[in-house]
């Protein structure tokens, strides 16, 4: 590391962040702690969550996380190419840990997070990062998938990863420029309707202005950056964040180097929650305060390194695209992991935001949206 | 009869139930060579149609075309299964057909009077891999088996391209589709871009360095269906000097009239004759597994299927369990007959050659029924 950096311990911080971290209701809106849950279930671990997870999660002060349950690729699927079966045998995962734990609880509602936070638990959402596994039989078009997931409890639901589902691209897949299909557009259709918030993240452009013209809803991008700030293909546009402003919906920002500062990984420079607010500040001017959230996408576990690659054929692929093979620590030095969360109100607080609006990006924004789209 | 004056081509039909089911009944005779079915089955239909050369669909998407198959890996296992019957066959000592994988082969099959077979695949689906991988060993694998032709889509989405049915998408070739298009072309393979969304048909069209085959399509502009191509298409076609095969399809031909004939059938051939000339046309009858009805209680394996199963119409309550009249994510209607009146059936076939022969001169029926497609099949293969 070139520069010094000095990180502040929980007492470290300002009284003012303590309090907000404290008071606010704190949403990370993207998270892959299944993947190493599985394994630690797998090697016959007892009580997996109180032991691993919930001290990092109080520890940063997160009152809830959206989890991945479900995707397009083994490692986000209890590492099975069954990617149906890894799904619902990650749901099973889900609610056993919740019997057994004394911290966790299953969010589907808005006021399930709320309980949560005040009775000091730790709310778990299922989410979705790539949707085949809602595919069902090819040509069906059939939304029995959508609905019987809702009924077990996945609300957050995004539709890609990198790579093409029936419903839409994602955006490894920039060759075919697709938009969204016609069972794309009934999904959208039907997740209004019962209740699903989407997701837009990793989606192909084309898709992703065809959804915000279908849903009726607003949507989320559960974690990313901006291009502006940071060059990478997978960053936001403005064109992007000017449409996700109208619709009403939130961008949840992530804890990802290469996502946050150009080439970081190369550079070995020092990226932190700082450099994340250059984010939050270029969001704020385009589409204001009330569109931003936090999606941390953390996936930097004790056990395996860096999730997302975890379980690819090849060094750097993902749903066979290649996206390079990250070099060092791929999450920002600070945070550095789920336990440091806390500092993010520090830095927001040392950037000038107001209480209120460190309040909205901690997650009023998205208890708005969660308020109108799951209910 | 007129048919034998022509060597007449059969541009797109799926390999026969019967022909298959018998095959596994009697698998251990075939190996054996103490029988060759093909020889019992499927050749006296071929011979009743008046037949040289068929593109035979061995496999593909839809789950009533692929032994039921309701994942790509049992797509992908159905179309080795069908290549598997072809090649025990000819292993065993059948000399009556020829799997061609030359351009020699088409030749020589067509000198000595045996039925030439090209096998294809009706849709991309038995070639995705796993979830997080792209590669193009299954392509490769069914090419060794002697997969000659390959369709990119149905109508639906798959890792290649979209369909007909998606045209919403405006979604050109996947970079999936892409490669498997290059490595096509590499290994000698025909594509095949019927059922295939628009602008993938025009990617294709423009990455692809051999002619294309539309193996199964109507024109649009005499019967408008999401199903039928566009002028511009057949224009396209023709210009990579590849070949339009008509499809028989009541639907497709006029889907307007309860029972369509080959009079509505020749408005379809007239029109691409007159937009392309006589070289591009051909016939792609497409004509159905399922025509011959198959006992297959008496079959190992099928029998919990019972011999009612098979006398549904298996495109309708197989594939479209939710609405009726559906197909593969398109919509069909429920016609009285699945084909056109007249050539509605294998054995039906040469009434095509009287409805030609009254419209056209020997040299454009030559091409129309067999030529065109000959051409281009020997154009592609090595």
């Amino acid at each position: 590391m070139s520069q010094k950096l000095k990180k502040k311990k929980w007492e470290e911080i300002s009284d003012r962040a303590k309090k907000l971290n404290e008071e606010s209701i704190f949403i990370d809106a993207h998270n892959h702690m299944m993947f190493e849950y599985a394994i630690r279930e797998a090697l016959g671990e007892k009580d997996i969550f109180d032991t691993h997870y919930a001290p990092e999660l109080q520890s940063g002060r997160i009152n809830m996380i959206g989890t991945s349950i479900g995707s397009n690729s083994p490692c986000l699927s209890n590492l099975t190419d069954d990617l149906v079966f890894g799904c619902f045998e990650q749901i099973d995962m889900l609610n056993r840990a919740e019997k057994e734990s004394k911290f966790i609880k299953i969010c589907r509602t808005t006021d399930d997070i709320i309980e949560t936070a005040n009775e000091n638990k730790l709310g778990v959402m299922m989410t979705f990062e790539g949707s085949r596994v809602l595919e069902g039989r090819h040509g069906e078009e059939s939304l029995v998938m959508l609905r019987i997931l809702h009924r077990l409890g996945l609300r957050m639901n995004c539709i890609c990863g990198a790579a093409r589902t029936a419903f839409a691209d994602g955006m490894g897949e920039v060759v075919a420029d697709a938009g969204l299909t016609t069972f794309g557009v009934k999904a959208i259709k039907e997740m209004n309707r019962i209740g699903m918030l989407i997701d837009l993240t990793h989606m192909n452009d084309r898709s992703y202005f065809d959804v915000l013209e279908v849903s009726e809803k607003p949507v989320i991008v559960s974690h990313i950056g901006t291009q502006h700030i940071c060059p990478n293909p997978n960053n936001l546009s403005d064109e992007r964040i000017l449409a996700l402003g109208k619709n009403d919906g939130v961008i949840c920002l992530e804890m990802v180097k290469t996502e946050i500062k150009h080439k970081a990984e190369e550079t070995g420079e020092v990226v932190t929650f700082d450099n994340v607010v250059d984010h939050i500040d270029h969001i704020v001017s385009l589409i204001g305060i009330d569109h931003v959230g936090i999606g941390l996408d953390f996936d930097n576990f004790e056990l395996v390194h860096n999730v997302h690659r975890a379980m690819s054929p090849f060094p750097g692929s993902i749903e066979g695209f290649y996206t390079g093979v990250p070099k060092g620590d791929h999450m920002l030095d600070d945070p550095n992991n789920l336990s440091e969360a806390y500092v993010i109100a520090e830095y927001l607080v040392n950037r000038g935001y107001s209480n209120e609006d460190i309040t909205k990006i901690l997650g009023g924004n998205l208890l708005r949206v969660f308020r109108e789209t799951i209910g | 009869m007129s048919k034998n004056k022509y060597i007449m081509v059969d541009g797109a039909q799926e390999i026969l139930d019967a022909y298959v089911y018998e095959f596994l009944k009697r698998e251990e005779d075939v190996l054996a060579g103490k029988v060759h079915v093909f020889d019992t089955v499927y050749k006296p239909i071929l011979d009743k149609q008046g037949v040289q050369m068929v593109n035979m669909q061995v496999g593909g998407e839809h789950v009533g075309q692929v032994m039921y198959s309701a994942t790509d890996t049992l797509r992908f296992w159905d179309a080795h299964k069908k290549l598997d019957v072809l090649n025990s066959e000819l292993e065993s000592g059948c000399k009556t057909f020829v799997l061609c994988k030359t351009s020699d082969d088409i030749d020589k099959a067509i000198e000595e009077g045996k039925i030439a077979i090209l096998a294809s695949l009706a849709g991309g689906r038995p070639l995705q891999g796993k979830a997080n991988l792209n590669l193009l060993s299954s392509l490769r694998s069914l090419y060794r088996m002697g997969l000659r032709g390959l369709q990119l889509t149905g109508n639906t989405r798959n890792r290649l391209a979209d369909g007909q049915a998606q045209e919403r998408t405006r979604g050109k070739l996947t970079g999936f589709g892409r490669d498997v298009v290059k490595e096509a072309d590499r290994l000698g393979i025909l594509l095949d871009t019927a059922q295939l969304s628009d602008a993938g048909f025009y990617d294709l069209i423009e990455l692809t360095k051999n002619p294309v085959i539309d193996s199964h399509s109507c024109a649009k502009s005499i019967y408008d269906h999401p199903r039928n191509i566009s002028d511009e298409r057949i224009k396209a076609i023709a210009d990579k000097e590849g070949v339009v095969g008509i499809n028989f399809w009541s639907t497709l031909v006029a889907g307007d009239k309860d029972t369509p004939d080959v009079n509505d059938l020749m408005k379809h051939i007239k029109h691409m004759v007159e937009l392309v000339g006589a070289d591009h046309v051909a016939l792609g009858p497409n004509y159905s597994a399922y025509e011959t009805p198959v006992d297959r209680e008496s079959v190992r394996g099928f029998g919990n299927l019972g011999p009612d199963y098979c006398e549904f119409d298996r495109l309708t309550p197989l594939q479209s369990e939710k609405y009726p009249g559906w197909i593969d994510g398109m919509y069909y209607g429920i016609k009285k007959s699945d084909f056109i009146q007249g050539p509605n059936t294998h054995e039906n076939f040469s009434l095509i050659v009287d409805a030609l022969e009254k419209e056209f001169d020997k040299e454009i029926c030559r091409k129309i029924l067999g030529e065109n497609l000959i051409r281009v099949y020997k154009d592609v293969l090595k």
